[in-house]
């Protein structure tokens, strides 16, 4: 599939006028561009203002943040939030995602476009829904009384797994979506190559067919990761005092305590545990040789 | 070479001819246009109705509602000149504040008529509009419920989970008034006693919200017993049928107020806009549907029976705390960090 489509790009572009060809730089200049003023110099001002106030240059802010246990806490609960968001969605998304391909294209039109759908609701309507479901007499409460397998309620709501549950419904077509078109481009018959040579389906799935769906796994599980670590409403609406994350946090020093400097220092300590992370996920595909290189 | 040439200047000046446009769109209309913002829902649609349209049937003009107001994007537009706001609602104290910090314009009590307002609600910056109550509420059909905040702090009498609002906003005055402090000698709020007392009181609240319309919510599923509420919410939940009920005995009064950003497109306008909006005949119309208290004190003659009897009841009880904006004006970030930090040890 993929052979296929790499020819049909190819040629026609070969084919085109000189001055045609010659204008491609365009093409990466324009949105380079626009990244260059609209993404870049806002994240340069924002380092600016984390290091500088009316005094000039300070390092106060940066030292409050990476010092203060309470601030490096919120640190700790967002990236142990991305993480569990991040394995959740992967545990329920791949198999979605491999059924998915394994459909005939009917169910699959209809199973994805549930899945697309579902990505055009309010996130705040889709975070309120489970407020519903999960509070003291909602609807996991109430089944779990009728079948007599407790008689006192749950507190569900407005805890660690609350958030989770919340955020994994929001970012898991992320997750799918990145993972399928990588299933879809597997040959199968790989597989039935393996048991060929006498392996068990269970392992012709872990040592044929898992490797080779690696970058998917990869690409959606950061794009999943990424997300997480910037959520704000659904873990403001469903978690508990302690699961603040560090987006509210920000959000509390720029809109309610106008302490844009530090609120800065906060989004510079965000961004270089974001990119620790990340810088760890690549050691880790490049220990795994059959990893195409150029996945994140 | 002179085609590509041609292709980049295109890209520029498009891209230039757009955003100028959007400038352009901006400054030409100012004239007769008036910026507003409010916090929204369903106190924006009575706005609305009461006071937007018939000021801009009065003044021949159009008015832009953006919601909610959002104080860093103030602060954003001075700090870059381009302010496009002409009139902001927020809280009384914060006009204090943000115009100390020379984000406001200062008001002009010779075009906006402020005789019938309660000083404590007004500043050189801002104008008080209406007051809010932070009062008790618990659902509905309990004979037995606190009224005062000691009750409502303590658990042994009262048991249940509480839920509180997650800032500092009424929050530091319930907790000295439940510790036994006469409403008198609230200010200057002793910091160290009420997080004291907030300390013991913690593992009790099991929600801080964060939204006006949590509180009815919790109670009438029953996720808390008890809640520090926002009087009008629940007012609200009451009237969408949910079983909850408030209690006004000590209520902790918070005023809104009218100001104008520094460097508003329509200042003069805008000055007009705040003297509409608080006189009371506008007034008596917006608070006969919503369920705050006006500003101004005429206009509570004005309500309609049951209403006016609520708020006299409230003003005359004697026990409403009034909150000390000059207080907060000059302490609310200090505590606010501290409040911040608290929170999550």
């Amino acid at each position: 599939m993929s052979k296929e489509t790499r020819v049909s790009i190819d040629k026609p572009v070969r084919s085109q006028k000189k001055s045609f060809v010659s204008l491609k730089w365009l093409l990466v200049a324009v949105p380079l561009g626009y990244l260059l003023v609209v993404f870049y110099y806002a994240v340069v001002n924002i380092f600016k203002l984390s290091v500088s106030n009316d005094n000039g240059f300070t390092l106060e802010y940066l030292a409050a943040a990476f010092t203060n246990p309470t601030y490096l806490n919120v640190l700790f609960v967002t990236i142990k939030t991305a993480i569990a968001v991040t394995a959740v969605s992967l545990i329920l998304g791949y198999p979605i995602a491999y059924a998915l391909v394994v459909f005939r294209k009917n169910w699959q039109r209809i199973t994805l476009s549930v899945i697309v759908i579902s990505l055009w609701i309010s996130l705040l309507a889709r975070t309120y829904s489970w407020v519903l479901v999960l509070q003291k007499d909602g609807v996991v409460n109430r089944l779990l009384q009728v079948s007599g397998l407790r008689a006192e309620p749950l507190d569900l709501l407005y805890s660690f797994l609350a958030v989770v549950i919340g955020m994994v419904h929001i970012l898991i077509p992320f997750m799918v979506l990145n993972i399928f078109p990588v299933l879809q481009g597997i040959d199968l018959r790989l597989m039935d190559a393996a048991k060929n040579l006498g392996s068990t389906p269970a392992s012709a799935f872990y040592r044929v067919f898992l490797p080779l769906s690696l970058p998917g796994i990869v690409s959606g599980s950061v794009i999943v990761f990424v997300n997480s670590l910037g959520y704000f409403v659904t873990p403001a609406l469903l978690g508990g005092r302690n699961d603040m994350l560090i987006s509210q946090l920000i959000e509390l020093n720029v809109n309610t305590t106008f302490d844009w400097n530090f609120a800065a220092a906060l989004s510079v300590m965000l961004l270089i545990a974001a990119l620790c992370v990340l810088g760890l996920g690549r050691l880790l595909t490049r220990l795994v040789p059959s990893m195409p290189n150029a996945s994140i | 070479m002179n085609k590509k040439l041609a292709t980049v200047v295109g890209v520029i000046a498009i891209s230039a001819l757009t955003m100028s446009g959007c400038q352009a769109g901006d400054s030409d209309s100012a004239s007769d246009k008036l910026v507003v913002t409010d916090y929204g829902g369903a106190s924006s649609a009575i706005y609305k109705k009461y006071l937007y349209e018939p000021f801009e049937e009065a003044n021949d003009v159009t008015i832009e509602v953006v919601s909610p107001t959002d104080r860093g994007k103030l602060k954003a537009m001075e700090e870059t000149g381009n302010v496009s706001w002409d009139v902001v609602f927020e809280d009384s104290f914060w006009a204090k504040l943000a115009g100390d910090q020379g984000l406001l314009e200062k008001i002009d009590y010779d075009v906006v008529d402020a005789d019938d307002i309660d000083p404590a609600m007004n500043s050189d910056y801002g104008v008080g509009f209406q007051s809010l109550y932070y009062t008790i509420a618990s659902s509905a059909g309990d004979e037995d419920r606190p009224v005062s905040w000691s009750d409502f702090y303590d658990v042994q009498k009262f048991p249940g989970d509480r839920a509180m609002y997650k800032g500092i906003e009424g929050l530091l005055e319930s907790a000295l008034l439940a510790d036994g402090v006469k409403k008198e000698d609230l200010y200057p709020l002793d910091v160290d006693r009420a997080f004291k007392k907030l300390d013991k009181f913690k593992p009790d609240v099991k929600v801080w919200w964060e939204n006006g319309s949590q509180p009815a919510q919790l109670l009438d599923s029953g996720e808390v017993k008890y809640a520090m509420a926002w009087s009008a919410r629940i007012e609200e939940g009451k009237t969408q049928g949910l079983k909850v009920e408030n209690d006004y005995t000590n209520a902790i009064e918070w005023y809104n107020a009218w100001m104008i950003p520094k460097g508003a497109p329509n200042k003069e306008l805008a000055m007009e806009f705040i003297d509409f909006a608080v006189s009371a005949d506008v007034q008596a119309d917006i608070f006969s549907e919503l369920d705050y208290a006006p500003a101004n004190s005429k206009a509570i003659d004005k309500l309609p029976a049951d209403k006016r009897k609520l708020f006299d009841s409230i003003k005359s009880s004697g026990t409403t705390v009034q909150t000390d904006v000059d207080y907060w004006a000059e302490n609310f970030d200090s505590v606010t960090a501290r409040f911040n930090e608290w929170i999550l040890s």
